[in-house]
């Protein structure tokens, strides 16, 4: 199997990753726990301790990301199934493609065994085996239009998975974890990214002078 | 535009062409405004130490958000580069004129593709081998920008703005006044110490009295 970068960037299968916004995201995900936390170490303005501690935080945050997004974003996808429903409403084409995706499909896995799959399944099963087998003709207008519908949604749910529930769950649950971990700094220390040396605050004796 | 319509519109081109930038700049920019303000809500941490990290945050996904667009966009004008010309099912003579056609500007190429569509299965082959590869490498770009060049643009970037940040908090605290430890031990000047004021020299009652007693209608002194 010829695995060079060519072939690699020619695969229709890469491309199918690339166009969904589930695995894209999900991928951009596990890069930044694994760049963002890399570059922290690396870095020489920073003392060893405040680097290992912004490095651990950082891939905390990152992997509860990645957690959060996974679990959330099915629900979204399905929910963009639905959105399409309404939205193309007007569109005949769109509503007998849903009369046929609605009804049951028994697909042969590929350990044997039969699955009855209807609704979003039965459409992802569909669009997908026409991608994977370059059958692209077979994907009609309705099914882009329901299709691009879920990636609508998908960025949507992704906004909100990733922007608002990541931010409130992990101060939750990340404090703790670094105080388990040891890394927990005293509240008033601030995260220096530059070595800006000792400081500490001094009272200051003041004489009154008239 | 209805709003409606501009949703179908919308929905219609992603299922189309659903690039992978659109996600991921779509989640910086949001998370570049929300998880500062998350970070300011935080009743935990003392307001200085909030500023710096909402400040930090903010910061790291501004890069990150151009950055995104760019790599998106320069992978997607080297994707012909990376094209390979095997799979494109086109002698000699059609490759010339499908390379012509790619060299011209990306919105020229939209519409000479529907031109080509029409020139039969030939060039629409190649057409679909062009965008596997142009949705590949934007797809690559996003991946080494994530990985790759936003954090080391962070490292190069954050710290001299940080400094300045931290210069213009600590700027700030001098400005305001900072309630001073006065020691009471040392006083400079000792307060204006007056002599006793003396007792004015006066009879009390009962010695006028007694005095009064034994000379009712007698002039004293005469």
């Amino acid at each position: 199997m010829n695995v060079s970068p060519k072939s690699l960037l020619n695969n229709q299968r890469l491309a199918n990753i690339a166009q969904n916004t589930m695995y894209a995201v999900g991928i951009e995900t596990a890069l930044k726990a694994i760049g963002r936390p890399a570059f922290t170490l690396a870095d020489k303005n920073t003392d060893s301790e405040t680097k290992k501690y912004s490095a651990t935080k950082e891939f905390l945050y990152q992997v509860l990301c990645f957690g959060i997004y996974m679990s959330v974003i099915p629900w979204f996808k399905k929910g963009g199934y639905h959105a399409a429903k309404r939205i193309f409403k007007d569109n005949k084409a769109v509503i007998d493609a849903f009369k046929e995706f609605d009804s049951k499909k028994i697909i042969t896995k590929k350990n044997g065994k039969t699955k009855t799959i209807k609704g979003y399944d039965h459409f992802m099963h569909d669009y997908t085996q026409h991608k994977m087998n370059f059958e692209d003709e077979k994907i009609t207008d309705a099914m882009h239009k329901i299709k691009g519908t879920i990636e609508g949604v998908s960025i949507i749910g992704s906004i909100i998975g990733l922007t608002v529930l990541a931010p409130l769950i992990s101060h939750k649950i990340i404090h703790p974890v670094m105080s388990f971990i040891g890394l927990e700094k005293k509240p008033g220390h601030t995260e220096p990214e530059v070595n800006s040396g000792n400081q500490s605050l001094k009272t200051q004796n003041v004489d009154i002078k008239g | 535009m209805s709003k409606e319509s501009l949703i179908k519109r919308i929905c219609c081109s992603l299922g189309e062409n659903n690039h992978p930038t659109y996600a991921v700049m779509a989640i910086a920019l949001f998370k570049g405004i929300l998880r500062p303000t998350f970070t300011m809500m935080d009743k935990k941490q003392d307001p200085e130490s909030k500023r710096y990290a909402a400040f930090r945050e903010g910061v790291t996904e501004a890069i990150a958000f151009p950055t995104y667009y760019i790599f998106g966009k320069l992978a997607d004008k080297l994707a012909p580069k990376f094209l390979d010309k095997n799979k494109l099912g086109l002698d000699e003579k059609n490759l010339d004129r499908f390379n012509s056609v790619l060299k011209k500007p990306h919105k020229e190429f939209k519409s000479a593709a529907d031109v080509l569509k029409n020139e039969g299965d030939t060039f629409k082959t190649a057409f679909k081998q062009y965008k596997i590869v142009g949705e590949t490498t934007s797809f690559l770009g996003v991946c080494i920008a994530a990985l790759l060049v936003i954090p080391s643009l962070c490292n190069v970037a954050l710290p001299p703005i940080m400094k300045g940040f931290k210069k213009w908090q600590d700027s700030k605290k001098q400005n305001t006044i900072q309630p001073q430890n006065i020691n009471f031990d040392k006083i400079a000047d000792k307060p204006n110490i007056y002599p006793p004021i003396a007792k004015p020299d006066r009879q009390n009652a009962l010695e006028i009295y007694q005095m009064s007693k034994g000379s009712a209608g007698m002039r004293v002194g005469n």
